[in-house]
């Protein structure tokens, strides 16, 4: 049965949503690329992945690099699909959902920070941390007060109306972060979000991506090179042989 | 909303030249429209008026004369004048001579015109004909132009030798020759038809040439219906319209603006592949933004119709831009004209011929429209393909090769 627009949650409240206390969970995730173009062989990434991010709680994944985990982030997003398995965000099967739906439950739900700070070129700081706002049918007007609160409560009121061409890379992640707030979802994805900056930047940027989250009460899924970070989360998984060990906390059934 | 305002800024974005390419293919699109519009209205203009000439003196809206076969109009001038429609209609003769000056022994051939008497002071012909010297009803003589004139190297007053073609007794056509004296002196806005025609009484050709020559001339502004309601009425007789009369002249005109219109077709052509080659090169420096909005939520079609769009807003400002150009150019012909004049003038150092042009401009609402839609449907479609081929790349992949 298909889920309902209520279910993937076409007003900002959701109240149907905030009833789940596992906003995404995998089940039994396989992925599974074809080795080269002429399509003989396959590279398994990821082997019967199981998965559960609670509510509130900070989850990072680490791990080698080509072990699989932004693949594993992007798929829990809905950005990637499974081979085989299941992901489930807020009860929803990302496979049962068209292209519609899908994009929806990823704007109202779901929160990127990626490591390029992948802004909008020509669009203000603002205008950017609008943007998710506007996808979703919002006006500029009625989205810009949010905007702006999160701009100055991530330091960044004085730069609204700069381009990211005249920010710096630490304030261009911080704009991604609000971005990524900006529809208040229930899950933060970032894919190692202090990857590209120095030291100091990338703890600002560590310290507000877990207090807002701490604050705020959504869910953080991490994927990181940095261990001291990834260890400041709740619970924290090693990918290593396309399957997943926990590290630290308790961890969550599915 | 988002769609628009995020295709506005992706059309004139200021980076990797975008935004120059944009420029360059709105000024494309309006400088061609723009063109299009002032030629179309100036060749509307000239068709129009040349055409008019033609019909109040060449060929008339309707002309009605025997079938082949017959001898004589089976229809008299009160049933055609019974019709609904006609404005005017008149009897008259058409005759072909050979008009020779004896004095000074040149000659031409000339055609011979008479029509009944209250014909010349029709509306439509008195402003297209006029009489210099003399009055062409009653005459004693011949009336002829001026340019006609300085052929035969005459002077007012003159005699001429004029020798006809008429109807023989046992013979078709026999000749006759008479001499007539330069009765009156005409000119008409038509340069080829003061030149080579010659008016003579109507009461005198008529009886030289017969009843049989007499034709029936129409002035009305539907020609097709009153042609086939004498069609209707008399299946002796021949309703020639002026389109009918002047076929030649007609289809060359026409043919003359289509090949117009491919030409700047082929154009706005060349510019919707640099519409296309611009989007794809945009789609290309934008596919991490493109597939960054697919994670904040966009479907595949949103951002499909982002690139599609900034096209389409290249095209309409280019084509807005290009009507008021246009409008304003056809408005000002004579003002723009004057100032080439002027240019040339300051280069050449002599008046030109762009001074003395008088261009009669007509601009078609529906030429433009026309011309906007193909103009839009083209850009479409161009800027269409440009997005499809290129986005082809599933979002996670330009993530990852964006983070990598």
């Amino acid at each position: 049965m298909h889920p309902t627009d209520r279910q993937i949650g076409d007003h900002i409240d959701r109240p149907f949503a905030k009833q789940f206390d596992k906003p995404i969970q995998l089940l039994d995730v396989t992925k599974r690329f074809k080795a080269a173009q002429d399509g003989e062989g396959e590279i398994t990434i990821l082997e019967d992945v199981d998965l559960c991010i609670a509510r509130g709680e900070s989850t990072a994944i680490i791990g080698k690099s080509g072990s699989g985990k932004s693949t594993l982030l992007h798929i829990a997003g809905g950005l990637d699909s499974p081979t085989a398995g299941k992901v489930l965000c807020n009860g929803v099967d990302f496979a049962t959902l068209d292209d519609k739906r899908r994009s929806s439950l990823r704007n109202l739900h779901i929160g990127f920070i990626f490591q390029a700070n992948l802004l909008l070129e020509d669009f203000t700081a603002l205008e950017n941390v609008m943007a998710p706002a506007m996808i979703a049918g919002r006006t500029a007007r009625d989205s810009r007060p949010r905007a702006l609160s999160l701009l100055e409560r991530l330091g960044l009121g004085d730069r609204t109306h700069h381009l990211p061409s005249q920010l710096s890379g630490g304030e261009k992640q911080r704009i991604a972060i609000c971005r990524a707030l900006m529809n208040e979802p229930d899950v933060i994805m970032a894919d190692e979000p202090t990857g590209a900056l120095d030291e100091e930047n990338a703890q600002e940027v560590e310290r507000l991506l877990l207090d807002l989250v701490k604050e705020d009460g959504r869910s953080l899924l991490l994927v990181t090179h940095n261990n001291d970070f990834a260890y400041r989360c709740d619970n924290v998984y090693l990918l290593k042989n396309h399957a997943l060990s926990l590290e630290k906390g308790l961890g969550l059934d599915v | 909303m988002f769609i628009l305002r995020t295709a506005l800024k992706y059309a004139f974005s200021k980076g990797k030249g975008q935004r120059t390419s944009s420029v360059v293919i709105v000024l494309g699109i309006a400088l061609g429209l723009a063109a299009l519009l002032v030629i179309s209205s100036v060749m509307n203009g000239l068709q129009t008026a040349q055409l008019d000439q033609l019909r109040a003196l060449e060929s008339f809206d309707v002309s009605v004369e025997p079938s082949s076969g017959n001898d004589g109009l089976s229809l008299g001038l009160d049933d055609v004048s019974g019709i609904p429609g006609i404005d005017f209609a008149f009897e008259y003769i058409e005759t072909y001579a050979l008009v020779v000056d004896k004095t000074s022994g040149k000659s031409t051939s000339a055609r011979v015109r008479a029509y009944s008497n209250d014909a010349y002071y029709s509306e439509r012909m008195a402003q297209s004909l006029h009489f210099i010297a003399g009055e062409p009803v009653g005459m004693d003589g011949v009336a002829v132009s001026y340019t006609m004139m300085n052929t035969l190297s005459l002077h007012s007053g003159d005699d001429v030798e004029v020798t006809f073609l008429k109807p023989g007794r046992t013979a078709t056509v026999v000749p006759y020759s008479t001499r007539m004296a330069i009765g009156a002196l005409f000119g008409s806005s038509m340069t080829e038809f003061s030149s080579s025609t010659i008016f003579v009484d109507y009461q005198w050709l008529l009886s030289l040439m017969g009843e049989s020559s007499v034709r029936i001339g129409i002035y009305t502004q539907n020609s097709e219906s009153v042609a086939s309601r004498i069609a209707e009425l008399s299946p002796d007789s021949k309703a020639v319209t002026w389109k009918e009369y002047n076929r030649a002249l007609y289809s060359a005109l026409m043919l003359e603006k289509a090949l117009m219109y491919i030409f700047l077709a082929f154009m706005f052509l060349i510019i919707c592949v640099n519409l296309k080659n611009s989007t794809r090169r945009l789609l290309r420096n934008r596919q991490q933004e493109g597939a960054m909005l697919r994670a904040l939520g966009c479907t595949r079609a949103t951002v499909n119709s982002i690139f599609v769009l900034q096209g389409v807003l290249v095209c309409l400002i280019g084509e807005v831009i290009g009507v008021l150009l246009g409008i304003l150019a056809v408005n000002n012909l004579q003002a723009l004209l004057d100032f080439a004049d002027t240019v040339a003038r300051f280069f050449t150092g002599s008046a030109t011929v762009l001074g003395f042009l008088q261009f009669q401009a007509n601009t078609s609402p529906l030429e433009i429209m026309l011309s906007c839609g193909f103009v839009f449907i083209l850009a479409v479609v161009f800027t269409y393909m440009g997005c499809r081929r290129t986005y082809r790349h599933e979002i996670m992949e330009v993530i990852f090769n964006a983070s990598y």
